[in-house]
């Protein structure tokens, strides 16, 4: 009871502390903080289909250069509003998403990754060919179209919070005990009356629909887009590491993931092959040496704490019993 | 006809460049999504070889082939081993991983720009039925068949190839029996890297390289030995062959600038039509 009061009151806080950023932010801050923000979106969105479906999607980059040009196109052809063209952007990705997931979830594993890494390559090289959306030259935002700065932290931080809290409901949801029993085996899942392809199915429509929100407003913010930057293979790249550092299938893994990542890139300003290269070697070791990412450790780190602190008086062997039960039941 | 020709030469280039990841699969299971950057870093190695002494790149191949697999092998038995056990997602997050480490020292390293490995066969053309292709084509062609024919012969006859092919039956009853499985697995790897390096020489003769070509060409990989049964050595070379003819095909049919659109495309239509492959599943 006391730790669920404290969490609520660590993300009150929180919130309390991004409402009011661009008050005591400085401009600079204020303008990375929606990189930030939409880093935390993309790595929340492919943990839902990578970390909670168990889905190794290679192809996430596609639904940010879907999400940006549909943006870009409703604004050049349509005189919709502002955010009713993010949320159709959203929804585009979305059905794309649907659609393409009718051949590529029926595949399993590895050869999922692959044929999403090649879909998303299929789209790129598409868009570089395709006249109706400028091919390699693109397209610019109308100039109609300006969001100051704070405008942007607000719309970014929103998503990113927004996205957070979706993807935390669901993984608390009988649809995500659905979504899990499918990662962890989807025989048995299958056994037990859930459709595995349905479940799936839907954690990719959904996180598509984030990750295509999150390119309209990168669209937005860039003013202008050319295809070799908006389906760089880059995103895909950055949620999975972030993701996989910070925690995969956790909810907080993408969110220190992303500030992870974040805080590493402005130091090696002017570096950034050595960024990448020191992530990517990151990524192989946590891997390797805590598969369970940042947040796996800590949350390690802290079921042994309270498991010592409960049985102070123990003797040894009785103590070991104990401690078994313990980490059993905290599992 | 002309398609034709091509395709099929191509398909041994082809060819060797899947054999490597069809090796892995077959015996580990794993997939390795560095295979591109062991065939780009193969070819850049080459490219410094042969830029700074003039040796011809299929001869640099002498001090390539060792190289490369001399680095392939701690990779598997240090980072890829202990997790091969682990499930699916963190073999598969290592050698994503390692893709990105590799690009970006190639980058490092090399810059961004393109580069590609010069030979005189690239550019004298030869005849063949009447249609004129780059004598390169044709020894793409011999060493593909080669490296399959040998691989082959290599599994079945070899000490070595017999131990492999016990620990890609069954790594428990080998290991029982014997056979230093952690050792079989890396040198796999190495061998894998070995048969990947003279695919990525090929590669830097025939085409181009930048540091991230190799994505491409682990997807062109990946079709190839998907169409010939993951796994199957043989199979890579029918498998080969019959995504060199696509491609070229499919290049006539919808343009040249739609060229990777056809391969991705190819790939995707592979998984999804015949994910058992055309010609069957086994090593060897």
């Amino acid at each position: 009871m006391t730790r669920r009061a404290g969490v609520a009151l660590v993300c009150a806080a929180a919130l309390a502390a991004l409402y009011t950023g661009p008050h005591w932010l400085s401009l600079y801050n204020v303008v990375i903080a929606f990189t930030f923000f939409t880093y935390v979106t993309l790595a929340q969105a492919w943990n839902l289909i990578g970390g909670y479906g168990g889905q190794f999607s290679l192809g996430h980059a596609m639904f940010v250069g879907i999400g940006s040009y549909a943006t870009a196109l409703l604004l050049i052809h349509t005189s919709l509003p502002l955010w009713s063209t993010v949320v159709l952007s959203g929804l585009v990705a979305s059905v794309v998403a649907a659609v393409a997931a009718i051949p590529l979830l029926r595949l399993r594993s590895v050869y999922f990754a692959v044929g999403t890494l090649g879909v998303s390559l299929a789209a790129l090289s598409w868009m570089i060919n395709w006249g109706y959306s400028g091919k390699t030259s693109g397209l610019n935002i109308p100039t109609s179209v300006f969001l100051s700065f704070d405008d942007l932290y607000y719309a970014a931080g929103s998503l990113a919070v927004f996205t957070t809290a979706a993807v935390f409901l669901i993984s608390r949801s009988p649809y995500g005990l659905r979504l899990m029993s499918v990662r962890d085996d989807e025989d048995a899942a299958a056994e037990l009356g859930v459709d595995g392809f349905r479940v799936k199915l839907a954690a990719f429509a959904l996180s598509a629909f984030f990750v295509g929100v999150a390119g309209a407003l990168i669209a937005i913010q860039k003013l202008n887009l050319e295809p070799y930057s908006a389906f760089s293979l880059t995103f895909t790249t950055n949620m999975i590491i972030m993701t996989v550092i910070g925690g995969l299938g956790m909810i907080a893994g993408p969110v220190i993931g992303s500030f992870l990542i974040f805080q590493l890139q402005p130091q090696l300003q002017g570096y950034q092959d050595w960024s990448t290269l020191i992530t990517g070697l990151l990524l192989v070791a946590i891997i390797r040496v805590a598969p369970g990412g940042i947040w796996g450790l800590v949350v390690r780190a802290a079921e042994r704490l309270r498991a010592t602190a409960r049985m102070p008086r123990a003797s040894t062997t009785d103590g070991a019993l104990v401690g078994r039960n313990e980490q059993a039941r905290a599992r | 006809m002309h398609e034709l020709i091509n395709g099929i030469l191509l398909g041994g280039l082809y060819a060797a460049v899947a054999l490597g990841l069809t090796l892995v699969f077959g015996v580990m299971r794993l997939v390795n999504l560095a295979h591109g950057e062991l065939l780009v870093g193969a070819a850049y190695v080459s490219y410094a070889i042969t830029s700074h002494t003039g040796l011809d790149p299929l001869l640099s191949l002498t001090l390539v082939v060792p190289a490369v697999a001399l680095a392939a092998y701690p990779i598997q038995r240090l980072i890829l081993n202990p997790l091969v056990t682990h499930g699916l997602e963190p073999p598969l997050v290592a050698t994503f991983g390692l893709s990105i480490v590799a690009q970006t020292a190639f980058v490092l390293i090399f810059t961004s720009d393109a580069k590609s490995l010069n030979a005189s066969y690239a550019v004298t053309g030869v005849n063949i039925l009447g249609e004129t292709v780059p004598q390169v084509y044709v020894i793409s062609l011999g060493i593909g068949v080669a490296l399959v024919a040998l691989l082959h012969l290599g599994l079945t006859r070899l000490r070595f190839g017999k131990a492999l092919r016990a620990a890609a039956e069954d790594a428990e009853a080998a290991a029982t029996l014997g056979i230093d499985v952690k050792h079989v697995y890396a040198a796999t790897f190495a061998l894998a890297a070995a048969l990947a390096a003279v695919g990525g020489v090929l590669i830097g003769v025939t085409f181009s390289l930048t540091p991230t070509t190799g994505t491409s060409w682990l997807l062109r990989g990946f079709t190839v030995i998907v169409l010939g049964g993951m796994g199957s050595v043989w199979g890579t070379l029918a498998g080969g062959v019959v995504v060199g003819i696509a491609e070229q095909l499919g290049a006539t049919w919808f343009g040249p600038q739609y060229h990777d659109l056809v391969v991705f495309s190819l790939l995707v239509i592979v998984l999804v039509l015949r994910p058992q492959g055309l010609f069957g599943r086994r090593l060897t």
